[in-house]
């Protein structure tokens, strides 16, 4: 008997329901092959593991999860709340956009800055006076 | 109520009987994904998309299959996409990990079991070996065995789910099994050098 076979004939090995004849035939060749004999020594562990699993149960308010999500759904005001959690690539997008529209919002308005242009026949130190300081000429007027 | 009578009451917009299908159906699409998951909230929350996307599709549900059959080919879809993503993200996974030192790795045994820790320690390096290697499996091949396995059906049941034969099946089951044999054993090995 070779792996394969032996193999198939495993499940009913376990069960007990193989003929003598196969019987011996698997048992024989399970006492041959390291493989074979390692993977019926572990097989019940695989099946037990998935068993385990298999009766866990989901957590009580899994029903009211979903009937809450369903409801907000039908009200028109849903936004899926998967679009932003489960798109790893969707936030990172997102911040990328953000900076780079920051970067180009700063680029223009950097650009629209002028520096004060003053009239050539104007002196600079005029534009320092300070209109609201200087005293009325009917002052010194006065009598 | 059938199954059927029940969707056509919600079609016309009885929506709070919804949860009575919910409630028939939870169980059997919870244990089709944490088959393949192998995690409990995962589970609950693939749970949850399969239910959404069956609520969003219960139109094209004609009745001519059973309603479980139709609800299991949605679960199986999605648990297909979902580790897909997850097989995807877990390369972004490992550099992110890279570069924080933290530890990216999936618990397997939350709240499923209450050994002593001992027992329990063996059995995680155990449950992650055979998730793992279930993980590897060509799909095909892992609907199958997460159908026979974890949902008891039979190969004519999985054969009405995956619009095939119950000789394809059988087949698929047996290639699962070789494939996983060789996974497993490759992974023990490995465990045992480390
Ligand atoms: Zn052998």
């Amino acid at each position: 008997m070779n792996c394969t076979t032996c193999q198939k004939h495993l499940d009913a090995y376990f069960d007990g329901t193989l003929s003598p004849d196969l019987k011996s035939q698997v048992e024989a060749h399970l006492a041959a092959c390291k493989a074979c004999s390692e993977w019926y020594a572990r097989w019940p562990v695989v099946e037990q593991v998935m068993n385990e699993e298999k009766s866990t149960f989901s957590n009580p308010f899994l029903a009211t999860r979903i009937m809450v999500q369903l409801e907000e759904m039908q009200s028109k005001t849903y936004v899926p709340a998967h679009v932003f959690a489960k798109q790893p690539v969707f936030r990172p997008v997102t911040v990328m956009f953000i900076v780079g529209v920051a970067i180009s919002l700063g680029v223009l308005l950097g650009n629209l800055y002028r520096p004060l242009q003053v009239h050539p026949s104007h002196s600079t130190e005029l534009l320092y006076l300070d209109d609201a300081a200087i005293e009325p000429i009917s002052f010194y007027e006065a009598k | 109520m059938t199954d059927f009578e029940l969707i056509q009451e919600i079609l016309s917009g009885n929506l709070t009987l919804f949860r009575q299908l919910l409630e028939r159906h939870q169980a059997q699409v919870f244990r089709t994904c944490i088959g393949f998951v192998h995690h409990k909230e995962d589970a609950d929350d693939l749970t949850q998309e399969v239910f959404i996307q069956a609520y969003q599709s219960l139109a094209s549900f004609k009745g001519d299959s059973e309603f479980s059959t139709w609800l299991y080919r949605i679960a199986v879809n999605r648990a297909l996409n979902y580790t897909r993503e997850r097989q995807k993200k877990s390369i972004f996974d490992r550099l992110d990990s890279f570069f924080t030192g933290e530890k990216a790795v999936q618990s397997f045994s939350d709240g499923a079991t209450e050994e002593n820790p001992e027992q329990q320690l063996i059995h995680n390096e155990e449950r992650e070996m055979i998730a793992k290697a279930l993980e590897k499996l060509p799909e095909k091949q892992r609907v199958a065995i997460v159908l026979s396995k974890y949902d008891d059906m039979s190969q004519r049941e999985i054969a009405n789910v995956l619009n095939t034969t119950e000789g394809a099946v059988e087949a698929l089951l047996q290639r699962a099994k070789t494939t996983l044999r060789k996974e497993l054993l490759h992974l023990y090995r490995r465990h045992k050098h480390q």
